[in-house]
């Protein structure tokens, strides 16, 4: 263990860096919060005495995107959480792409290029993988 | 059971789970999965697709706090998700195959005694506050995976470097296929690779650990999405009660020990291994 009196600067991560990201997440949690808790609030009021039985029959498939955007518009509370899910979903790959710009802009190009990569595979895994495996 | 009544319960469990997984840098799921699935007979799969859904909450809301203090090693967390994210591509893809299968158990009971193995490792470290500043291997010199924090505890700052990356870099594919099999985030198989293999101080382990859980859990939630695992009633509470819990629970961590957040950590670890054994004895 080495102990100083100061916190050394990370010239790819400076001080503002840090409080970039941090305000991203912080905002991707408050919009989920308010958008699925009315959702959440909006389908209890609606179906005050369903059973878990009768939910667990509806099943969970996801709806196609036309359906999903119709239901917004309607503010459908099952497509009022998923837009809250969707939202957390959106913050997680805008602070991996985040941090991809800070290395680049650091001139650390095998971590930018990791950043880019894992941004990739995570869509991949959203729009690919997920519809392939369905 | 009504839904509202599943809602609310599904809330307060959530919350709980969520300070003790910020704590200890688990996603919560591991607490919630088995829950769901034991107590209140929401399905595996369901289970797994909610749980998923509460380990990105978790993750981005304790993110906030860590990144905010500078205990999440931003440069760490990134390099090591190049190997979580595939992994959890390809646990998530077998959770859809195997749901259908009755390899369900026989995973469970070996991950389970995966984490029993885990735990003389972590306690043989328990009187060490901060791993000793090592020289670092190739890779972690050539990427800088190194760093510091202000220990408000301690009073001082805290510098640390990476070992043993490529070590790091197996033990995260694996973390990332549990990840994406069980929807848990596998925060323990994370910060077992951040203690252990990297030798990181803990607080550094588990707030890197729920940075990066998030990213792994999303890479698995586009895979349960499409395949009909996640339901949003079921999600939205999880999510709301992990979201305040791990809120709690990321305020408070920046107070205690190293050797403190070890033996949550130790102990969590100890409660996971029994659960996930017997709750795959049971289903056999």
């Amino acid at each position: 263990m080495t102990v100083t009196t100061t916190l050394p600067e990370d010239p790819t991560f400076p001080a503002s860096a840090y409080a970039r990201i941090a305000l991203l997440l912080r905002a991707g949690v408050i919009g989920f919060l308010l958008v699925a808790s009315v959702g959440l609030v909006a389908y209890l009021s609606q179906h005050p005495s369903e059973s878990l039985a009768s939910l667990l029959a509806r099943g969970a498939s996801l709806p196609s995107l036309r359906a999903f955007l119709h239901g917004l518009a309607v503010l459908d509370p099952t497509a009022l959480i998923l837009f809250g899910v969707y939202i957390m979903i959106a913050v997680t790959i805008a602070r991996v792409l985040l941090a991809a710009r800070d290395f680049a802009a650091g001139r650390e190009r095998v971590l930018a290029a990791v950043s880019i990569l894992v941004a990739a595979l995570l869509l991949v895994g959203l729009f690919v993988v997920g519809p392939l495996v369905h | 059971m009504l839904v509202w009544v599943l809602v609310v319960a599904l809330i307060l469990i959530a919350t709980g789970a969520g300070f003790i997984g910020s704590l200890a840098g688990l996603g919560g799921g591991v607490v919630l999965a088995p829950v769901m699935v034991l107590f209140l007979g929401i399905p595996f799969g369901l289970a797994v697709g909610a749980s998923a859904i509460s380990v990105l909450a978790t993750s981005t809301t304790s993110g906030a706090t860590y990144v905010e203090g500078r205990l999440t090693d931003l440069r760490i967390g990134n390099f090591l998700q190049v190997a979580t994210v595939p992994g959890a591509l390809v646990g998530a893809t077998a959770t859809v195959v195997l749901v259908h299968t009755d390899l369900v158990p026989l995973l469970l009971i070996a991950l389970g005694g995966v984490l029993f193995l885990s735990v003389p490792g972590s306690l043989s470290m328990r009187h060490e506050e901060v791993p000793p500043l090592g020289p670092g291997d190739r890779i972690s010199r050539r990427l800088k995976l190194e760093g510091a924090y202000v220990d408000r505890r301690e009073g001082q700052v805290v510098r640390y470097r990476g070992q043993n990356s490529v070590s790091a870099l197996g033990v995260m594919f694996g973390a990332g296929i549990v990840s994406g099999l069980f929807g848990i985030g596998s925060g323990v198989l994370k910060v077992l690779a951040l203690d252990r293999s990297l030798r990181l101080p803990m607080k550094v382990s588990t707030a890197t650990s729920n940075f990066m859980i998030g990213v792994t859990a999303t890479a698995g939630i586009g895979v349960l999405l499409a395949g009909g695992l996640v339901s949003p009633i079921l999600a939205a509470p999880v999510a709301i009660g992990t979201t305040v819990g791990s809120f709690g629970g990321s305020r408070v961590l920046p107070d205690l020990t190293n050797r403190l957040i070890r033996w949550i950590f130790v102990g969590v670890l100890v409660v996971l291994a029994v659960e996930t054994i017997v709750r795959g004895a049971v289903q056999l």
